[in-house]
């Protein structure tokens, strides 16, 4: 009796693991509470409830992989980037997916050494950003405004700007900038400027897929999808414990970080997720004339040459 | 008793004992506070002049070391200018700087795009390390996008800034370790930028060096990175994981956050912070790579030498004042002894032992005064005790004497009281004293009764001899048949013939016919009788005021006579009865007197009626002293 009930239980753990559905993940930077909510899905296993394996690829500090590269050479199956990232490789022909539009809001923010109230006053600025990409709706903003800084690419503008290699950096509201701040103390707000402030409030953080892995594996992606926002959503819930989580991914990925900027940062990325306009955290929403506006903005900036369908884009 | 007095000297002792000990220990306590502070602010001083040259020392030997790499780069920077002008490998460069140099654990040389003499790719970098615990370089070629050197600060700040730089500590992924690096840009013979030439530290060197440093069993030592990131910490897990600002923005710690800033703003200081409840100095100075190098030492520790001082110091002035305590007491203590005897030799002679010894003292001093006294008191008290002893004897003598006078005084006064079908007399005499100068008399002569009652100026012996003689006077004149008045005129005028004591008494002297009930009678100055008639009517008889016997010889006395009716009651008294008083001060008066006579029965006997009178005296004075003689004198017909 007792040898046939190990072996009822080996045979469910084979099935189990069997019916399990394999997806490859990669968040797009080192492991942060920007993704906080895939780190409790896969924690608390959501993932698992919906019978996926899913694989979580980190980046490390020194990479330049562009994740949504990695989608459309197969190496990875979901990924995350920002919406306009996403669409500037989409337009250039990179046939991802928008899945699951995460942040509603953009923390977008340049730091200066200098007082910056005006948008002008960048002008002539020798300014780091990422040489991977983002900064966009600072390119929208300097255009707009006929502003024309001196862009310096780089890893991480930190070092940079703390060395006075440049007069200011580009920099997220809840990661650069807290690095920042706990680099030096104290920065003085009217050393910042939000481009949010200027009406390029463009929505951050998503969740994109291949247009292949999408068709192929639409069970998939949904479940990958409903796990994620539940995983969110208990990130929201228990802060304490999602920054202990973290700080593990984040220790065994050797980044260096510390428990209180994890905490600051995850309460920023649960602040972009709100929704202005309902004061919710509204998961997989994108507002079509929003997203129609970053198209002609990212056309003005050249950096798109024909707009993106936002039905073939948005799932 | 006697533990008492020891008491006393003890308390004395002890009371003068405490109060110098209080005294020196307040001067010994403003002493040491002065020491204490003098001693603290030449150590503090002295610890942290200390701990400064310590850190100073180890950031000379980091200097040292930065020096020595700094001196290096710029000789492999000429070698990499003219290998690379030639268009040869320089692999062979990096290599023998890392060979040259143990402190260098990695050595590279990173191209500008296309700069390469020697390769045509883009981005081309050439890197030497030494893997633990081997002592053979390898070198790698990196560059692409899996190690886009062109973004990395090590790289690209030197670059911008045009000059050599000393990275933050990072973690090298080619030698999996942290380092710091430093890099010099490398230009060609035509100044235009070639690349980057880096020579990688690993940290530990730095942090061994700087962890050695401990001038204090406790105190401990931080490196702090110009982006704020522990660089060297005590707590191994807050290494390049945590900045200075951490704890103080986690918990909202503004004072923290302005002394972290302030640490990280200045080139060199001192700064006091307390965590826990215990105070720490940290001593801080930038090196010349603009890091931080910080000790931080627990105050405790800093002035454990001052501590030293100061409990030793309170340690020998707390024994010493324990000693003095001692010494004091016991001196004072011998000092007080003579007290202690006076003492029981005044408490002998309270006893009654008058010859109580005094022992002798040898000072000249209080002691000596206070012997002196007593002695003096004894000999005082022993003179006044053999005086009073005659006296005594004097007064028992004396008293004797008046006891027979006083006997002799109730014998001349009428005992024998008749009560016949025609009166009913009675009378009662209480002195004040043992000898008074009240009086009364009466005897019955053919059917005449006479009758006197009489108060003699002034108390005791005196007024006791001027009684006398007055009764022996009244007896006498009134037994010669003449009328009241002519018998008071010539008492009076026996009395007032060399009366040299200016003595008096107030007399009523009556002659009452009993067949006929007239009363003849004259007042010499006395109190007004009382004439109470059968009806039960109460008053006083209204009799001229003549003068009181012995005061104006040849003095005219007048008479009257009254028609009494049978039943009717006489009450004659002296003023002990109207001028009785009570606690209150009160006067028994000559309204209440009237009030008792009227209010007993005509049928009442003399007797009865005179011991009520004299109950309802003493019922009103309610034990209070006797200040006069009575005397009442009552006739019933």
């Amino acid at each position: 009796m007792k040898k046939l009930s190990l072996a009822a239980a080996a045979l469910f753990a084979a099935i189990f693991l069997y019916g399990q559905e394999k997806v490859r993940f990669m968040p797009a930077w080192i492991p942060q509470a920007q993704f906080a909510g895939f780190y409790m899905a896969q924690e608390k296993g959501f993932y698992a409830d919906e019978g996926l394996d899913v694989e979580i690829s980190n980046l490390s500090i020194s990479s330049s992989v562009n994740p949504l590269e990695e989608l459309s050479t197969g190496n990875i199956d979901i990924c995350t980037s920002q919406l306009v990232q996403g669409t500037i490789s989409r337009s250039k022909g990179n046939p991802i997916l928008n899945i699951l539009q995460i942040a509603q809001n953009s923390s977008l923010i340049c730091v200066s050494h200098t007082p910056v109230k005006n948008l002008s006053d960048l002008d002539g600025l020798r300014i780091a950003r990422w040489k991977s990409g983002h900064g966009e709706h600072a390119d929208m903003a300097c255009r707009e405004f006929g502003v024309q800084p001196k862009w310096e690419y780089t890893l991480t503008g930190i070092n940079l700007f703390i060395s006075r290699a440049v007069d200011a950096m580009i920099a997220y509201r809840f990661s650069e900038y807290l690095q920042l701040l706990f680099a030096k103390g104290r920065i003085p707000s009217e050393n910042v400027i939000d481009f949010g402030d200027f009406g390029f409030n463009f929505p951050e953080d998503a969740v994109f897929t291949s247009e292949t892995f999408y068709n192929e594996h639409k069970d998939a992606v949904d479940k990958f999808v409903r796990a994620s926002i539940r995983g969110w959503q208990y990130a929201a819930a228990h802060r304490d414990e999602t920054v202990d989580v973290v700080m593990r991914y984040a220790l065994d990925n050797h980044n260096n970080t510390n428990h209180a900027m994890q905490k600051m940062m995850l309460d920023e990325i649960l602040d972009i997720q709100v929704d202005k306009d309902s004061g919710k955290a509204t998961f997989g929403h994108v507002d079509v004339e929003s997203f129609d506006q970053m198209n002609e903005e990212l056309s003005a900036i050249g950096l798109i040459e024909n707009p993106v369908n936002y039905k073939d884009f948005i799932k | 008793m006697s533990n008492r007095v020891s008491f006393i000297s003890r308390s004395i002792s002890r009371k003068l004992s405490r109060k110098i000990v209080l005294l020196t220990l307040l001067i010994f306590v403003l002493a040491m506070i002065a020491v204490a502070v003098v001693s603290l602010i030449a150590i503090h001083n002295e610890s942290i002049g200390n701990a400064r040259g310590a850190l100073r020392n180890t950031s000379l030997d980091i200097e040292s070391l930065l020096v020595n790499v700094e001196s290096a780069g710029r000789v492999t920077t000429r070698s990499i200018i003219h290998f690379n002008s030639e268009g040869s490998d320089i692999s062979h460069v990096t290599e023998d700087a890392v060979l040259s140099d143990k402190t260098i654990s990695g050595c590279a040389m990173a191209f500008e795009p296309h700069k390469s003499a020697h390769s045509d790719r883009e981005y081309y970098m050439v890197a030497s390390y030494i893997s633990e615990g081997e002592d053979v370089a390898r070198t790698v070629n990196l560059g692409g996008t899996d190690y886009d050197y062109l973004t990395m600060d090590w790289y690209q700040i030197p670059k911008l800034l045009d000059k050599p730089y000393w990275s933050e500590p990072y973690f090298d992924v080619i030698t999996s370790q942290t380092v710091t690096t430093y890099s010099i840009p490398v230009y060609d013979d035509g100044d235009e930028l070639v690349g980057i030439l880096k020579f990688d530290i690993a940290l530990t060197w730095l942090t061994d060096m700087i962890s050695s440093l401990q001038p204090y069993p406790s105190s401990y030592n931080i490196l702090i990175g110009r982006n704020g990131s522990f660089i060297s910490h005590i707590q191994r897990e807050k290494i390049l994981n945590e900045t200075i600002f951490s704890e103080p923005l986690a918990e909202g710690n503004e004072k923290a956050l302005g002394m972290a800033m302030e640490i990280m703003s200045q080139q060199d200081g001192l700064l006091h912070f307390t965590f826990k409840g215990k105070g720490y100095y940290q001593i801080f100075e930038k090196l010349r790579n603009g890091w931080t190098a910080v000790i931080v030492c627990p105050q405790s520790e800093v002035y454990s030498d001052a501590r030293m001082i100061n409990i030793t110091l309170a340690i020998v002035a707390l024994l010493g004042i324990i000693l003095m305590y001692l010494g004091c007491k016991k001196i004072i203590s011998r000092s007080t002894m003579p007290l202690t005897e006076f003492t029981n030799a005044a408490l002998t002679m309270a006893k009654g032992n008058f010859n109580a010894t005094i022992p002798d003292v040898d000072s000249q001093d209080e002691i000596r005064y206070l012997h002196d006294s007593l002695c003096y008191l004894q000999s005082s008290i022993n003179t006044y005790i053999k005086e009073l002893k005659a006296s005594l004897v004097s007064n028992e003598k004396f008293e004797n004497e008046l006891n027979i006078a006083s006997a002799i005084q109730r014998n001349m006064l009428p005992r024998e009281f008749p009560k016949t079908s025609d009166f009913d007399l009675y009378a009662a005499l209480f002195p004040a004293k043992e000898v008074g100068g009240d009086l009364y008399d009466f005897y019955v002569k053919g059917d005449h009764l006479y009758f006197a009652i009489g108060d003699v100026s002034g108390k005791g012996v005196p007024a006791a001899l001027f009684m006398a003689i007055t009764r022996s006077a009244y007896r006498f004149i009134s037994g010669m048949g003449m009328n009241m008045e002519q018998v008071e005129r010539n008492i009076n005028n026996a009395f007032t013939e060399g009366n040299e004591s200016g003595m008096f008494v107030t007399m009523f002297i009556g002659c009452l016919d009993l067949k006929t009930l007239e009363l003849e009678y004259c007042n010499a100055g006395h109190n007004p009788i009382v004439v109470v008639s059968p009806s039960g009517k109460a008053d006083f008889l209204h009799a001229k005021a003549n003068l009181a016997a012995g005061l104006i010889g040849g003095f005219q006395y007048q008479g009257e006579t009254l028609q009494l009716e049978k039943g009717s009651r006489l009450i004659l008294y002296t003023d002990g009865i109207s001028e009785a008083e009570n606690r209150q001060k009160e006067l028994f008066g000559e309204d209440r007197l009237l009030e008792y006579s009227a209010s007993v029965p005509v049928t009442t006997s003399a007797k009865d009626f005179t011991d009520g009178l004299l109950d309802a005296v003493r019922g009103f004075t309610d034990g209070n002293e006797q200040n006069d003689d009575i005397t009442v004198l009552t006739i019933r017909v």
